[in-house]
């Protein structure tokens, strides 16, 4: 047993062993120094200065709380609601298999904006608030971390980005900052671009495409970039481009560009 | 995150933090952002040099004092540290 828990159960004479959490709050309206929740297994230590009268008894709990924060590496002293996020976490980190897949093959600057991503879209799927975390994500790393995150959610590092590296990685003169390049061209393009998607019918992709067409030029922008990644999507893309809904808005011929099944259209409107 | 010898988990409640920054001699200045007790114009700071206000104050990890911020990036993180078992000396604080 750690020693700051040692001493902490000589100072509260408590039965301990069926305690899974020791949650030191700050009560005012309660004079009580030891209450209990959740079925007895969290202990709730009441530290309002009201209920904190004997100095020595204070001194001693200071000290086991500096211990218990500084004892072991891997145990921090945590506020509850971050204590909470990290085992989510670190959950995350056990299960989650996109993270061991971009390791070392995304910027090493991304990684902790897909981790985060990633830790929004479960939570997101939990049903639980996610807009502070979005903009505390914005506010580290800007603009790029909104694109990830929102490229995450959608679900395109699975459809889009994975299989983009492994089209790469068939090719002899395969480097990683082939595909980086390419990563980046998708993750800077974003805002501007459509996707196109097995899941997604050809309506609703004509539609998105005809959408976004007609938002871009509202905005005074004049072009659209349509990425379309394996044989499927690649033909379909070619489908697209000679669709009357959508080549009555060219005002140019589209540029392509084709590698193996990876290909990019630019449209011009 | 926990150790195999150890189930019991010692955490604190947002009411809590002044309780929490006492033990580790620090206090909170006219702006709300944590000090020295014993220097009021020394602000501590993060692993990677942010200062760090009361109402972001989300604890303490050890190497020798790292404080951390409660954001989901800060938190990501600490994470990385301990699971690579970087235990880096906090940075000096910095006079405000």
């Amino acid at each position: 047993m750690l020693q700051w828990l040692e001493n902490l159960k000589s100072l509260v004479h408590i039965d301990l062993s069926k305690v899974k959490q020791i949650k030191l709050i700050s009560d005012i309206k309660n004079n009580k120094f030891i209450n209990y929740e959740d079925n007895r297994k969290t202990v709730i230590l009441n530290v309002s200065p009201g209920v904190m009268t004997d100095p020595t008894q204070k001194q001693q709990l200071l000290e086991i709380v500096k211990s218990a924060g500084l004892e072991d590496p891997a145990q921090p002293l945590l506020e509850e609601k971050a204590s909470e996020e990290t085992t989510q976490l670190a959950e995350l980190y056990d299960d989650d298999p996109l993270i061991a897949y971009f390791q070392g093959k995304i910027p090493n600057d991304d990684m902790p904006i897909l981790r985060s991503a990633l830790f929004i879209k479960n939570a997101h799927a939990q049903g639980r608030p996610v807009d502070r975390y979005k903009i505390e994500l914005r506010e580290r790393y800007g603009k790029r971390a909104d694109i990830i995150s929102n490229l995450c959610t959608a679900g395109y590092f699975e459809s889009h980005i994975k299989p983009m590296y492994e089209e790469l990685e068939r090719r002899p003169n395969f480097s990683r900052e082939m595909f980086m390049e390419n990563y980046d061209i998708m993750i800077k393009g974003t805002p501007f671009a459509v996707f196109v998607r097995r899941s997604q019918s050809y309506s609703d992709l004509s539609g998105e495409v005809e959408g976004k067409i007609i938002t871009n030029q509202r905005y005074g922008r004049k072009t659209l970039n349509i990425h379309a990644i394996g044989a499927e999507n690649v033909s379909v893309l070619n489908s697209l481009l000679q669709d009357e809904t959508i080549t009555q808005y060219f005002s140019a011929e589209p540029s392509t560009k084709r590698e193996g099944n990876i290909m990019v259209a630019q449209i011009f409107f | 995150m926990k150790t195999e010898k150890q189930d019991i988990k010692l955490v604190f409640s947002e009411s809590a933090r002044d309780f929490v920054l006492e033990a580790f001699h620090k206090t909170v200045d006219d702006e709300g952002y944590i000090v020295e007790q014993d220097n009021k114009q020394q602000r501590i700071l993060t692993l990677d040099g942010q200062e760090i206000r009361k109402d972001q104050f989300a604890g303490v990890r050890k190497g020798s004092e790292i404080y951390v911020k409660s954001d989901i990036v800060s938190l990501i993180e600490m994470c990385d540290d301990i699971r690579s078992g970087k235990t880096a000396h906090a940075p000096v604080v910095r006079e405000s």
